[in-house]
C-alpha cells in the first residue's frame, strides 16, 4: 500500500465535535465537466461543484437522470477529467495510477471481457490493477463468496449472469484492491432485495472498517438506511447536502407506544392536548416490507 | 517497474493471445480441409500444371482466414478497441496508456496468429507433401552477371558468371527474351558449361518464363558458370539479377519452409490492428472492425508485405529464409495517396457543410 498524505482541515459546522478534525478523503472545489463531441454542442455535466468527504463516511449522491452523478464519479475513479476545479482523493489527483491500488470503482453498465468466468473475469481485472495472478486467486476466491456468486464462479460466463449477478461481480471487481476509497454507480440497479441487503451490508461494513464509500443512485430507501451524508445534484450543480437529520428533520415528535388498548391510548391523546401538543396522527405501525424481508432471511439463514 | 506492473501491461496481450487461439483454431480446423480438398481438386483437373503452383493458391485459405479471425478476436478481446464499447469505462480506467492498451492487445494477437499460422502452415505442407507430390525446398544463390551487359546477342554470344564456390547440384535459368518485331523468329538455344563440365547442351528458349533447369551430374562447389548461344537465334536473351541461380545441394523442410511462409500472414493482420488501434476512439467496434478488415484485405492484395511471394516461392520449392523478401514501402506510401486522393475531395466538400451545422446556434 501507498503511505498517502492526508490532509486534515477544520470541519465545517454541521459535522459533530468529536470529528472536528477528520481525515478528508476526498475533496473538490469548484469542479466543471463538460462534455465536447464532435458535430454537437458542449454539454455541461457539472458545474461549481464542491465537496469534502471524510474516511468512514458513506455519502450518497442523489439526483434525477442527467443530473451528473455518473460525472462526478467518473471524476472521482480519473475515468473523467473536469474541465475546471481541483480535485483530490486521498490526497493525490484522480488520474494518480497509485490510486488505482486504493480507489474502487464501480461504473454502471454492462461488464467487459464477456466470454470470461466470473472467476477468471476477476482475476483479470486484478492483473490490470497490478496484482499478480498467483496472489489474486485467493482475494477472488474470497470475494466471490462475499457477493454470493461462488457457486457460478466457473461454470458460468459473464455474458450469461442475470441483472443481479453481473453488479454483484461490478462490486467485487471494485473490491479486488481492497480500497480505502470506494465509488459506486448505482450498485443495486437490478438486484433483487436480498442482493441489495448484501451489497448494502458489505458497504456498512467498509465504513465502519474506516473506509469511505460514494453511492450514486436512485433508490432513495437505500440511501436513507445506508448513507451517513447526502448530496442531491440537480441539473448539475448541488442542490442540497447534509445529514439525513439535517435534510430530513422536522417540528415534530414521533412517539412509539407499545401495549396499551385503544380506552388507554385515548387517554394519552388525551394527555398530550391537555399538555398543549396536538395528535397529528394515530395509526396502527406497520413493519416495512423491506424490514420483513430481512427479517425473514435472518430467520431463513 | 515491479513484476507486477510489468503483467499489468502485458494484460491486454495476453487476453488477445488467449482469443486468438481460442476462435483461430476454429477457423484452422474449417479452413484445412477446405484448402485440402480444394488443393487436391484443383491439382488434378489442370492437367500439366504444376501441383505446387496450385496449391499455394488454396494455402492462402488458411492463411488470409486465419488472419482474420485473429483480427476479430482481437478487437473482440480487448473492449478498448472501439469507442462505447461494453465496459470500455472500467477498463479504461485501470489502462491509462497512449493506445489504451490497444498495442499491446495487437501485438498478443499478433503473436498467437504466427502460432496458429506456423502450425497450419506446416500441417498443410505435411498433408500436401502426400496429396500434391510437393518437392522439398532447396536455398537458390544468385550468380552475378560479368559486366558490361547481361545479354546474349548476335554480337555477343558467350558470357561468362561467377559463382561463390557454393555447393549445387542444378542450374536454374529465367532469362527475359527480347525479339526485334519485322526480323524472323528463331528461338536460342544455349549451351552451359559449369567449371568446364558441360551441362546443358541446346537449351531451347523461345519465350519470357520459361524456366531451365539443368541437374549437375554430381553435387560440386561452382566457381564458373559459361552461357553460350548457338545456332543462328534472332532472339536477344537478357538476364537480369536473379535470372541465373545455383540451387544449394541440401534440401531444407518442406514444413518448416510453408510454417514460416504461412507466418508472414501475421503482418498484414498486425498493421490493420495498430490502423485499427489509432481509430479506436473515433469509431464503434462494427466500424472499427469492419476498418479493420478492410485494411487487411488492402494490404493483402497490394502484396505490402511478404506473404504472397513467401508462399509461391514456398511452394515452388525454394527455401523462403534464403528469398530475397521484403517490405515494400513504396506500395505503403501509394496507399497513402491513393486514400488521399479519395478522401480529401470528399472532407473538402463535406467539411465546411459539417462545420456550418455545428456553429449554428
Amino acid at each position: 500500500m501507498f503511505a498517502a498524505p492526508h490532509d486534515s482541515i477544520a470541519s465545517s459546522a454541521s459535522l459533530p465535535a468529536a470529528r472536528e478534525r477528520v481525515q478528508l478523503t476526498i475533496e473538490v472545489d469548484d469542479l466543471a465537466v463538460c462534455y465536447r463531441s464532435f458535430g454537437s454542442e458542449p454539454v455541461t455535466a457539472l458545474a461549481d461543484f464542491s465537496l469534502r468527504v471524510p474516511a468512514g463516511e458513506i455519502l450518497g449522491v442523489l439526483g434525477p437522470n442527467g443530473s451528473g452523478k455518473s460525472s462526478l464519479l467518473g471524476v472521482l475513479a480519473g475515468s473523467l477529467v473536469g474541465s475546471q476545479g481541483r480535485v483530490r482523493v486521498l490526497g493525490r489527483n484522480p488520474t494518480d495510477p497509485t490510486l488505482l491500488r486504493e480507489v474502487g470503482f464501480q461504473a454502471e453498465g454492462p461488464l467487459p471481457f464477456r466470454t470470461c468466468t466470473p472467476q477468471a473475469f476477476l482475476v483479470r481485472v486484478a492483473a490490470l490493477c497490478g496484482i499478480p495472478r498467483r496472489r489474486s486467486r485467493a482475494r477472488v476466491e474470497a470475494l466471490l463468496a462475499q457477493v454470493d456468486l461462488g457457486a457460478v464462479a466457473s461454470k458460468r460466463t459473464v455474458a450469461n449472469l442475470s441483472t443481479g449477478m453481473a453488479r454483484r461481480l461490478a462490486l467485487a471487481a471494485a473490491l479486488l484492491v481492497d480500497p480505502r476509497v470506494l465509488l459506486l454507480d448505482e450498485p443495486t440497479s437490478g438486484l433483487d432485495p436480498e442482493g441489495s441487503l448484501l451489497v448494502m451490508d458489505l458497504l456498512r461494513a467498509r465504513a465502519e472498517a474506516g473506509g469511505t464509500v460514494v453511492i450514486a443512485s436512485h433508490h432513495l430507501q437505500e440511501i436513507e438506511q445506508t448513507c451517513t451524508r447526502v448530496v442531491m445534484l440537480a441539473g448539475g450543480r448541488k442542490a442540497a447536502e447534509g445529514t439525513l437529520d439535517q435534510l430530513l428533520g422536522t417540528e415534530e415528535d414521533e412517539l412509539v407506544v407499545a401495549g396499551l388498548d385503544d380506552d388507554r391510548m385515548a387517554r394519552v391523546c388525551t394527555t398530550i392536548a391537555d399538555l398543549g401538543g396536538r395528535v397529528v396522527r394515530t395509526q396502527r405501525r406497520r413493519e416495512h416490507l423491506f424490514a420483513l424481508f430481512r427479517r425473514l432471511r435472518r430467520g431463513a439463514t | 517497474m515491479t513484476r507486477a506492473l510489468v503483467a499489468a501491461r502485458l494484460e491486454p496481450a495476453r487476453a488477445a493471445f488467449a482469443a486468438v487461439l481460442r476462435r483461430g483454431l476454429v477457423a484452422w480446423l474449417l479452413a484445412l480441409p477446405l484448402a485440402l480438398v480444394a488443393a487436391r481438386a484443383g491439382s488434378t483437373a489442370a492437367a500439366g500444371a504444376s501441383a505446387g503452383g496450385l496449391a499455394v493458391l488454396w494455402l492462402h485459405l488458411p492463411g488470409v482466414l486465419l488472419a482474420l479471425a485473429a483480427i476479430v478476436a482481437t478487437v473482440d478481446a480487448w473492449p478498448l478497441f472501439g469507442r462505447d464499447r461494453e465496459g470500455g469505462a472500467l477498463v479504461r480506467r485501470l489502462r491509462r496508456t497512449s493506445l489504451d492498451g490497444c498495442g499491446m492487445a495487437a501485438a498478443g494477437g499478433t503473436v498467437a496468429a504466427a502460432v496458429l499460422l506456423t502450425a497450419a502452415g506446416a500441417s498443410f505442407a505435411v498433408a500436401c507433401r502426400a496429396f500434391l507430390d510437393l518437392e522439398a525446398p532447396h536455398t537458390f544463390v544468385r550468380v552475378a552477371a560479368a559486366p558490361p551487359s547481361p545479354a546474349l546477342d548476335a554480337r555477343r554470344d558467350r558470357m561468362v558468371l561467377r559463382g561463390d564456390g557454393t555447393v549445387a547440384d542444378a542450374v536454374r535459368l529465367n532469362p527475359l527474351v527480347a525479339w526485334a518485331p519485322g526480323t524472323l523468329f528463331v528461338p536460342v538455344e544455349l549451351d552451359v558449361t559449369v567449371d568446364g563440365v558441360r551441362v546443358g547442351r541446346g537449351c531451347r528458349v523461345s519465350g519470357n518464363g520459361e524456366q531451365i533447369v539443368l541437374p549437375l551430374p554430381t553435387p560440386r562447389a561452382v566457381h564458373t558458370l559459361e552461357l553460350a548461344r548457338v545456332g543462328a537465334a534472332t532472339l536477344t536473351l537478357l538476364f537480369p539479377a536473379g535470372s541465373v541461380e545455383l540451387r544449394a545441394e541440401a534440401p531444407r523442410s518442406l514444413a518448416m519452409n510453408m510454417a514460416l511462409a504461412a507466418a508472414c500472414y501475421a503482418s498484414p493482420a498486425l498493421l490493420a490492428l495498430l490502423a485499427a488501434a489509432t481509430l479506436r476512439r473515433v469509431l464503434g467496434s462494427p466500424a472499427l472492425l469492419t476498418f479493420a478488415v478492410a485494411t487487411f484485405a488492402i494490404l493483402a492484395l497490394v502484396e505490402l508485405g511478404p506473404e504472397s511471394p513467401a508462399l509461391t516461392a514456398g511452394a515452388r520449392g525454394r527455401w523462403i529464409l534464403g528469398e530475397p523478401l521484403a517490405w515494400r514501402p513504396t506500395v505503403l506510401a501509394a496507399l497513402a495517396l491513393t486514400a488521399a486522393a479519395a478522401v480529401g475531395p470528399k472532407l473538402a466538400v463535406v467539411g465546411p457543410f459539417r462545420k456550418r451545422r455545428t456553429t449554428r446556434t
